[in-house]
């Protein structure tokens, strides 16, 4: 039993070290990117305005089938739930405050992480074990513009235009859904999304895109320079993503109320 | 400003069991000087204390004025815009074409639109008689012809200060000839410098610079 507290013991320190070390080396990104764009020419202003283009389109516009499809299905199945129920009075409730405001931010997010995160923590870790961060380094060229800078932009500005295509496929699917039952309200169920909800929902995309970046980043800047730590690094990538997206909407949750 | 681009004193570094110590440099613009080792790894360890990458447990490399070892890394990154590496199995960005790896320096310090570069980059890798057909990758590229975009790559952007590692034994005679008169041409200039790291004797001697010869102890 003691063995066992102490075993524990130890992981506990272990992880609570690591996540000090995370802290540390998400500060020094943040620091380090912003301050990387100092004394840019404009031949790289113009390399990065394209790499945060590439980001953009491949964080939010190549996921759109996959994130597009499971906003279907969560809009329709919603709809299915309703009309089975004959619970058409939860409309607003089920659109405004679960699917737009929770479910569809959540799936975007869930969709960048796997797609965006793991491949940027591999890219930028293969990168940093074969000394291309370095080579740029030794031109004096800085790899947090370079290389992070685009990617953290490309994600947050690409995170926050999925969220919004993913909540539009979602409002849509379950619209086509309440269509056959006219007591739903028709075509006033779009009228019942408050205002609010827009902005509430480019809010959180934008927030876990910085999340899903910043820690993506981190995974891929931070590792032991071995390409056996590449791999974990892009598990690790993944998991505290996803671990940091669910704290996020909690406490967005928590501050709308 | 002293107006030097390196100064090294006193600086010597393990490789295994052989303690090797440079003589003391002092490089100013418009001189060019080869540094002789026993093999390309030591040059390529006394390459990576040059640029600052690493820095000496003993003595002190001053570049572009700045001690090496006190400066801090915004000031290196900064400092190194004037300085062109060239290792003798250089690193490239894996998923680009070697063609853009090359004009990556250029690129990023110059205000010049994106087509001169590429045609001045591609100029320069025409001298090294490198021409590309087609799209390709860094590790789809011969070691000779890695070697020689990383000399392009660095020279392109005619730095200040050029740090150049000797070629690994893969160049033909023809390559050979033609980077020996690339290096010449560059030591012959008034306005930059140039360190060149050889491993190999007859590099040394045929190069027209002065040579020293970095000291080996073996334990």
């Amino acid at each position: 039993m003691l063995a066992i507290l102490e075993a524990w013991g130890a992981d506990v320190q272990r992880r609570f070290g690591a996540f000090l070390r995370d802290l540390q080396g998400i500060g020094e990104i943040v620091g380090r990117i912003a301050t990387s764009t100092r004394g840019m020419s404009s031949g790289a202003r113009r390399l990065l305005r394209r790499h945060i283009g590439m980001q953009i389109y491949f964080t939010g516009v190549q996921a759109v089938p996959v994130a597009g499809l499971l906003a279907f299905l969560v809009g329709f199945g919603f709809g299915q739930l309703i009309a089975a129920n004959q619970i058409f009075f939860l409309i607003p409730i089920f659109l405004d405050r679960i699917i737009l405001q929770n479910v569809a931010p959540l799936i975007a997010a869930i969709v960048v992480v796997a797609r965006t995160s793991s491949a940027v923590a591999v890219e930028l870790g293969n990168m940093t074990v074969a000394r291309e961060v370095e080579m740029l380094e030794g031109f004096g060229i800085d790899p947090y513009r370079h290389l992070a800078l685009p990617r953290l932009f490309g994600i947050v500005i690409g995170t926050a235009c999925l969220t919004l295509i993913v909540a539009a496929i979602a409002m849509l699917s379950l619209f086509s859904v309440m269509q056959e039952y006219p007591q739903s309200g028709g075509i006033d169920l779009v009228l019942k999304v408050s205002p609010y909800t827009g902005s509430h929902l480019v809010a959180i995309g934008l927030a876990y895109g910085l999340v899903i970046a910043i820690v993506s980043l981190r995974q891929g800047f931070g590792l032991d320079p071995y390409f056996t730590e590449v791999p974990k690094a892009a598990s690790r990538a993944v998991i505290k993503s996803i671990v940091l997206c669910a704290v996020a909407s909690a406490l967005g949750s928590v501050l709308a109320g | 400003m002293t107006g030097s681009l390196f100064h090294c004193e006193g600086v010597s570094f393990q490789h295994g069991a052989a303690t090797i110590t440079l003589p003391k440099i002092d490089v100013a613009a418009g001189t060019s000087i080869a540094i002789r080792f026993e093999t390309i790894d030591q040059a390529h360890l006394a390459a990576r204390l040059i640029v600052g990458f690493d820095v000496p447990a003993v003595g002190t490399i001053t570049l572009f004025d700045r001690d090496t070892r006190k400066t801090e890394r915004s000031v290196a990154l900064r400092a190194r815009r004037a300085l062109g590496y060239a290792a003798s199995q250089p690193a490239f960005l894996s998923t680009v074409p070697l063609p853009e790896n090359v004009v990556i320096p250029l690129r990023d310090r110059s205000p010049r639109g994106e087509d001169d570069v590429m045609r001045e980059s591609t100029a320069f890798l025409a001298k090294l008689g490198v021409v590309f057909e087609g799209r390709v990758l860094p590790q789809q590229a011969s070691p000779a012809i890695r070697y020689l975009c990383g000399v392009a790559r660095a020279l392109a952007p005619n730095p200040a200060l050029a740090v150049v590692e000797e070629p690994p034994a893969v160049l033909t005679a023809a390559q050979s000839t033609t980077l020996r008169a690339v290096l010449d041409e560059r030591a012959r200039r008034t306005d930059a410098a140039m360190i060149l790291l050889v491993a190999d004797t007859l590099t040394g001697e045929k190069l027209s610079c002065p040579c020293v010869a970095a000291t080996v102890r073996h334990q």
